[in-house]
């Protein structure tokens, strides 16, 4: 199937790809099926795109919070489980949306939010995390110096 | 909008399978207990709104991706 994308352009992807959300997602919970799209070919990249099929405006930038955030961690409650049709762990994907408003310096990600898709039956859903230590707006590149004293 | 006035460990019962129990008043403070079938999510409000607030601005993003694929991973 063809698909018009936000970053690029039409692509070609197979009808399985297609992940629906059930519910759809907070502000948008009427657009319910998405593909994702790795951000780069050769997949070695920590970035996504979740593009919705009917919608070319619907387009999330995602990341995989455990690439920036070792200590993530989150729990899925039975109803998640049951409501995505998991039955290994390792079927789920969790990824969380990334926010840029300027610089990407200052770029954010919701990590109170993860979206968690079944890799196997093509199911998400976005779960809320009652974890205070879990901010909608954490920073992506902490300031910390790490690249300066890597050098 | 239906208001009821309840005390402290009184219950009110939704559509037979959601009840909501009082469990403490402490001054402007109060602690419901929510009991539910499994299917329903419940969250506070203003999380959700932010998190709905959230979405929309990332899919607004105009992203240059080469910037954040030359990001290496530490």
């Amino acid at each position: 199937m063809k698909i018009q994308t936000e970053q690029f352009g039409e692509i070609e992807l197979a009808e399985e790809r297609v992940i629906t959300f059930d519910k759809g997602i907070p502000g948008f919970e009427e657009v319910k099926d998405y593909v994702l799209i790795p951000a780069d070919t050769e997949g070695e990249s920590p970035f996504f795109f979740l593009q919705s099929v009917e919608h070319v405006e619907v387009s999330f930038f995602l990341v995989d919070p455990f690439t920036f955030f070792q200590d993530y961690d989150i729990k899925l409650e039975e109803q998640m489980v049951e409501r995505l049709q998991l039955e290994e762990p390792t079927d789920a994907i969790v990824l969380t949306t990334v926010t840029v408003k300027g610089d990407i310096s200052s770029a954010t990600t919701n990590l109170k939010a993860p979206l968690v898709i079944n890799n196997k039956k093509q199911q998400g859903m976005q779960i809320v995390l009652n974890n205070k230590d879990y901010a909608i707006k954490q920073a992506l590149f902490q300031v910390d110096n790490t690249a300066a004293r890597q050098v | 909008m239906l208001v009821l006035g309840r005390k402290k460990g009184e219950t009110i019962v939704i559509n037979d399978d959601i009840e909501i129990t009082v469990t403490s008043i402490e001054g402007d403070m109060v602690r419901l207990g929510i009991t539910a079938p499994k299917q329903i999510t419940i969250h506070r409000k203003e999380v959700y709104l932010e998190i709905q607030e959230e979405n929309k601005q990332a899919t607004s993003n105009v992203i240059n991706l080469s910037d954040f694929l030359s990001m290496r991973k530490k």
